[in-house]
Parts: structure tokens; C-alpha cells; sequence
């Protein structure tokens, strides 16, 4: 069902009021009290990596499996609050559906496991819709997607997508659910209201991740072997425009600015972290000096001063400051960083 | 439905060796696979895996069938010659026999083939290279494929193992042209498929191994050989052009199959067909299924390929018996009418992604 813009802003609005809560705490606090916790999957380490954004440290590492190697974590989501992290767990046969197969809740405050469910079919990215009830993960192994309830782990609908599907988006409103997938170069588009699909949208080669719009009224997606960003108009899911960053760039994962006006793009190809200005479509910077190297996954914080980047083959994650657009700091983490994710520590 | 893809992203590069000469990469493909298994034969020990003859008796089958009829038309003889030469090697190996000088004698046709069908002046190009090496690394065959196969197909490991001599070789030969930096991330490349790589010899059992642990490597490899070469090595990029592309090469095909020449009309075939197989058909099967299915059926009364999800064990054959992915095909329907139906059927897939 179609949601009002009143009651999206309303869902947006609890996010950073947590956000807002927890940077107005007394300073004698400590820094695992307050703030952001930024999360990262270390997909060949199998554990989870938990950064104080206030400190730029690892405060915590949660151990995924005792099978590194066998057992990998990827795609993650946070809940409207911030209090939880989502985390895709698979094993990397994708010709078997194994136990590993699911989906695993952290809670933020403790990080400790809140609860599992099994999402078969290699799971390797997910959303949530904007009330937190439900999430959408891309099942790789199966050319499929899932949508499962929360709060019991049922399966309540799976429909056919592209073959190899990876990235998953919840359109603002919840009433879009985009899915690309890697081998048909297309993103396919479901109505929740009916769990129909109703359009598959030829993109770039090899599209990787999709992400909407603060407003909901455009997605992108980018390409990895394209070298491009598709932008979507989301009233008629239509490529209204085709953002190119270069063949050599392999763009991966995205990230929205607050404001809605940049988009922050990984390019794992030239270690590099592009910024889009969403007026005018344009590349506004490449920041590359000190970044680490093929950087894949990318969030930011609320506030929108720092962006967060997960490199897969140096081990770390890049920090940086968005109004200077350079690497202010690196962070060791474990193996393969894959993707990173913003929690909010709850305020007593 | 929405177009997606750079306009004009080829221009980046210079060159575009598979659509300059998609039909030449496809012969030269057979001829690399053939060395490969070559390699194979000499450096596993008899009496080889029954699994693994499935691979060498692939020499005188698909591997052959992709620049043989072009030879017999330039060297009867050499074709006869080398054929015999690698029936004989197939033979020896079967038996459990020592086939290094059979090898030997093999190589040597095969070397000389070589030569005839490849002209100097383009083999010697940076991009020509750049094209074997992009298939090497990520075709079905390749060193990629190898590891994910080997999940399933344990006999599939050598593959990657023999690719990676042929990839070591290559890359030599064009990294005088990289820069440093480049250098630097190629021999990584190649050093981390290497140690996924170490023997001939499949581990076994292959578990706790990440299928797809060659890929990464493989791919960002293929990344610095289109900067080194300066060469467009993802024909699949804009895909209505390549459509189009298709179309336009198996005209040649389909007027050989009308002249009677059939294994010279099948080389083409085999050549749209890796293009269409990686770039349009999974989406061909998800937007324009009936586009899929014409496509399929066409392929399927023309060649015998491989299929990754054909179950049915099917050995690869001679052009035109369609027994290979176990699709269904008219019988009625001319060699030159299949191949006349696969027009049409690329040009409507061009039509489809709106190219």
C-alpha cells in the first residue's frame, strides 16, 4: 500500500532523532554509549568488524562461523531505529542450499546475536521496508528473491529475478522492491502491494547494487563491467539517464547522501570513490589518494560528514570527510571487507 | 524497456578485437583448448581419469570443429595430419599408454595450424593477446570456470591449471607495455590464481573451497589487460549492438551451410554462440522467452555445445546432429534455414533491448 509522504518522513524522522538523541549525551559518557557503530562484513574472515565512529577503532569483533573460508557474511541492513544489523550469511557453494544459508540479527547495544532465520539460496543482500517488519534478500543461487517477516523468519513470497541477483532496495514508500542481478544486466521491479512483479529494466553490465533516492522518486544502479550508474525514474521504472565513470572504474556499492543532492559510488576498479552531483548527474570528485584498495561497500553517516568504505583487498576501511572529499584516516579489519553498515547505539 | 549501458562505452579503448574478429577468436579458442588439454595429457599420469577423457576427446570434437573447416580449405593435408595426430593422442591416453611423444607430435601440427590461420601481423598485437588471455581467464573452459566447475565436475580443475601456463605465457608478452602499477596488479593476479592452482591434480575432495574464489582475480585481470592493450574485452557491454553484431557475422555462415560447406558455416556458429550464451540468453530467457526458445532451437540443430545445466551427459558431436543441450529442433529445417531462423532471432533480440 501506498504510504503518504507524511508518514515516510515520519519513519525517516525516528532514524535521526535516534541519531539526534544519541549526540546530545553528557560527555562523561563513553564512546560505546553513544554515536554510530559503523559494521563491517569481512566476507573471507567470517566475522563482523565493529567500528566506533567516534574513535575511528574497532571496538568489537563478532565471529560469523568457525568456518572462515566456508561460511561468509556479505549484504547487511539496519532496522528504522538503528538498534539492529541484519547480516546475509551464506556458504560459498552456490550449487548447494545449506544450513549456513540465513539471515542473522545483531543487536547494536550488545552486539551479540538477537535472533537467525534460514534464507536459502546463498542470501547476499538485503532490505528492509520502512516499517522494519519485513526484509528482502537477493538469493543468489536460485535467480530469485525472498521476502521474509521479521519478526517469525517466514518466507512469505519468492518470485523469479536475473540470474545471479545481488542488489535489493525498498523504494521510500515500501511499496517498490528492486532486485538487480549480475548475469541479465536488469533490475526487476515488484509491487508489495501484491507481491507481483511488474517490469524487469535492462540497466548496465553487470549491475551490482541499487539504492533509492531520499524522495523515492528516482533508484540507481550501478554497473560493474558498464563502468555506469543507471538512474531510474520510479514512477514508470524507467532509465531516464546513464551516469559514466569510466570502463575501468567496476562501480559496486552506492551511497545516498541525506540530503538527497550527492550520490557516493565504490569503484573497486580504481580504488576510488566517486561523487555525483544528483542535479546535474555529473562527476563533482574522485577521491582517491589514501584510499584503500577495491573498496566495494560504502555507507554514510546520517549527518552526512562521513563516508565509510569496506576494501576488500587491502583489509581495511577508508574514512572519509565529505566536505574536504579526501581520506581523513584507514582501519584495519578483518578479510575481505565486503560491505559496511551504519548501527545506532541505543541511549539509555 | 529501459536501455541501459554507456553510449559509445567501447570508444573508451581503441580496439574491439572480438567484434573485429569474433569468428577469428573463436577458432583461436579452439586451438587454445586443444594446446591446453595437450599440456594436460603430458602432465597427469596414466592412466588419466575417466572423467578427464571427456576433456581430451574434446580435441577432435567442439575444440576441432571451431577452425576445422576454415583449415581443411587452406591445408586438406595439415587438417587430416593434425586431426590424426590428436585421435591418436585421445587413443594412447584411453589406453593408459605414455602419449608424450604423440603430444609432441601433436603440438607440433597444432603449432603450424596455428600459424596458418592466424595472420602475424594481428597475432603479434597487444590486443589480439588481450582478447586470448580475456577468454583464457573467463570463458567456459577458462581458468574461472575451472574452479567453479570443479565443485560439481571435479575434472574440470586441470583446466585451470594447464590456462595458467598458456595466461603466464601471454601476459609476458604484453607487460612490457603496462605501467608499473599495472605490472604490480597483474603478476598479483595471476600469483593469487596460482596458488588456487598449485598442481594438475584436483584436490580431492574439493570442499571448503569457494567456487568462486577465481573469478575476482580472473575479472580484474581482464580490467588491466583492456587498459594495457588499450583494447574493449566485454563485447556484452552494449548489448543491442552486439545483437545486431551477431546477426551480421553468421551472414558468411548461413551462406556456407547454402553451399554446402557445413563445417565452415559451423565456425561461425560456434562464434555467436559463446556471445549469445554469456551476454543475451540469460536475459533473452527472462524478457523475450519465445526470442530464447527460437534461439536455443536454431543453435541446437547447427552445433553441439556444452550446457552447464544440461544433465542429460550428452558427448559433444558432429555439426547439425542437435543432440548436445537437449533442446528441441525441427528436423525439417534446413542447416542454412537454422542458420537464416538465428538472424532473426538476433535481430529481434536487438529490437527487445531496444538497440
Amino acid at each position: 500500500m501506498k504510504k503518504s509522504v507524511s508518514r515516510i518522513l515520519m519513519i525517516r524522522a525516528s532514524f535521526f532523532a535516534a541519531i539526534a538523541a544519541a549526540l546530545t549525551l553528557p560527555s562523561s559518557t563513553t564512546p560505546q554509549e553513544i554515536g554510530y557503530r559503523m559494521y563491517v562484513a569481512n566476507e573471507y574472515g567470517a566475522d563482523i568488524s565493529v567500528i566506533d565512529t567516534l574513535t575511528n577503532t574497532i571496538v568489537e569483533t563478532i565471529p560469523i562461523s568457525g568456518r572462515p573460508g566456508e561460511v561468509r557474511p556479505r549484504g547487511m541492513a539496519v532496522s528504522a531505529d538503528g538498534g539492529t544489523i541484519y547480516v546475509a550469511i551464506s556458504d560459498f557453494n552456490t550449487q548447494l542450499e545449506t544450513p549456513e544459508d540465513k539471515i542473522t540479527a545483531i543487536d547494536v547495544r550488545t552486539n551479540k546475536v538477537l535472533s537467525e532465520f534460514h534464507a536459502g539460496g546463498n542470501p547476499e543482500r538485503l532490505a528492509l521496508n520502512p516499517e522494519g517488519t519485513k526484509i528482502w534478500a537477493s538469493l543468489e543461487a536460485l535467480a530469485r528473491a525472498g521476502g521474509y517477516d521479521i519478526a517469525t523468519g517466514a518466507q512469505f513470497t519468492v518470485f523469479r529475478v536475473g540470474v545471479e541477483p545481488e542488489g535489493v532496495a525498498v523504494s521510500p514508500n515500501g511499496q517498490w522492491v528492486y532486485v538487480t542481478a549480475e548475469a541479465t544486466h536488469t533490475v526487476t521491479v515488484l509491487d508489495t502491494s501484491d507481491n507481483s512483479v511488474v517490469k524487469h529494466i535492462l540497466v548496465g553490465n553487470r549491475p551490482r547494487v541499487v539504492e533509492f533516492s531520499i524522495d523515492g522518486t528516482r533508484a540507481y544502479v550501478t554497473a560493474e563491467i558498464g563502468g555506469t550508474v543507471s538512474v531510474i525514474e520510479t514512477t514508470n521504472h524507467t532509465v531516464t539517464a546513464t551516469i559514466n565513470l569510466g570502463l575501468d572504474s567496476r562501480p559496486v556499492e552506492l551511497a545516498v547522501d541525506p540530503t538527497g543532492s550527492r550520490i557516493y559510488i565504490a569503484g573497486g576498479g580504481t580504488s576510488a570513490v566517486y561523487v555525483i552531483d544528483t542535479e546535474s548527474n555529473e562527476i563533482i570528485a574522485i577521491i582517491k589518494e589514501r584510499m584503500g584498495r577495491r573498496p566495494w561497500g560504502i555507507a554514510m553517516t546520517p549527518d552526512g560528514k562521513t563516508v565509510y568504505t569496506a576494501n576488500g583487498l587491502s583489509d581495511s576501511v577508508s574514512v572519509i570527510d565529505t566536505e574536504c572529499l579526501c581520506v581523513v584516516d584507514s582501519i584495519a579489519v578483518g578479510r575481505g571487507a565486503h560491505s559496511v553498515q551504519l548501527g545506532v547505539v541505543p541511549v539509555d | 524497456m529501459g536501455l541501459g549501458g554507456a553510449p559509445g562505452a567501447q570508444a573508451q579503448y581503441t580496439h574491439n578485437p572480438f567484434f573485429e574478429s569474433m569468428h577469428l577468436h573463436s577458432q583461436v579458442f579452439g586451438l587454445e583448448m586443444i594446446a591446453q588439454r595437450l599440456r594436460l595429457v603430458n602432465a597427469l599420469n596414466a592412466p588419466l581419469d575417466e572423467e578427464f577423457m571427456e576433456q581430451v576427446e574434446a580435441m577432435t570434437e567442439s575444440n576441432f570443429l571451431r577452425f576445422g573447416g576454415t583449415l581443411a580449405s587452406l591445408d586438406g593435408a595439415l587438417a587430416e595430419t593434425l586431426f590424426d595426430a590428436l585421435e591418436a593422442v585421445a587413443e594412447a591416453a584411453e589406453d593408459g599408454e605414455n602419449a608424450n611423444a604423440l603430444v609432441a607430435e601433436a603440438q607440433t601440427h597444432l603449432a603450424t595450424a596455428y600459424d596458418l590461420l592466424v595472420d602475424p601481423a594481428i597475432r603479434n598485437t597487444a590486443a589480439f593477446k588481450a582478447a586470448v588471455l580475456a577468454n583464457l581467464l573467463l570463458a567456459e573452459g577458462g581458468v574461472a570456470e575451472a574452479y567453479e566447475e570443479a565443485v560439481e565436475e571435479l575434472w574440470e580443475f586441470p583446466n585451470g591449471w594447464s590456462g595458467l601456463i598458456r595466461v603466464r605465457e601471454l601476459w609476458a608478452e604484453i607487460e612490457p607495455l603496462a605501467t608499473p602499477q599495472q605490472v604490480a596488479d597483474g603478476r598479483e593476479m595471476i600469483d593469487e590464481l596460482t596458488v588456487l592452482f598449485p598442481n594438475p591434480e584436483p584436490p580431492d575432495p574439493f570442499v571448503g573451497k569457494n567456487p568462486e574464489e577465481a573469478e575476482a582475480p580472473a575479472q580484474r585481470m581482464v580490467g588491466i589487460l583492456e587498459e594495457v592493450a588499450d583494447a574493449a574485452l566485454y563485447p556484452g557491454r552494449d548489448l543491442g549492438i552486439l545483437a545486431g553484431h551477431l546477426a551480421d557475422v553468421i551472414v558468411p555462415s548461413c551462406q556456407s551451410y547454402a553451399n554446402g560447406a557445413d563445417a565452415i558455416g559451423a565456425e561461425g556458429i560456434f562464434s555467436v554462440h559463446d556471445q549469445y550464451a554469456s551476454h543475451l540468453g540469460f536475459l533473452m530467457d527472462l524478457i523475450a522467452p519465445e526470442v530464447h526458445e527460437q534461439a536455443t532451437s536454431h543453435f541446437a540443430g547447427l552445433i553441439v555445445v556444452e550446457d552447464d545445466d544440461d544433465d542429460d551427459g550428452d558427448d559433444e558431436g558432429e555439426p547439425g546432429d542437435g543432440d548436445g543441450d537437449g533442446d528441441d529442433h525441427d528436423d525439417d529445417v534446413s542447416a542454412a534455414e537454422a542458420c537464416l531462423g538465428l538472424i532473426d532471432a538476433f535481430m529481434e533480440a536487438k529490437r527487445v533491448v531496444g538497440g
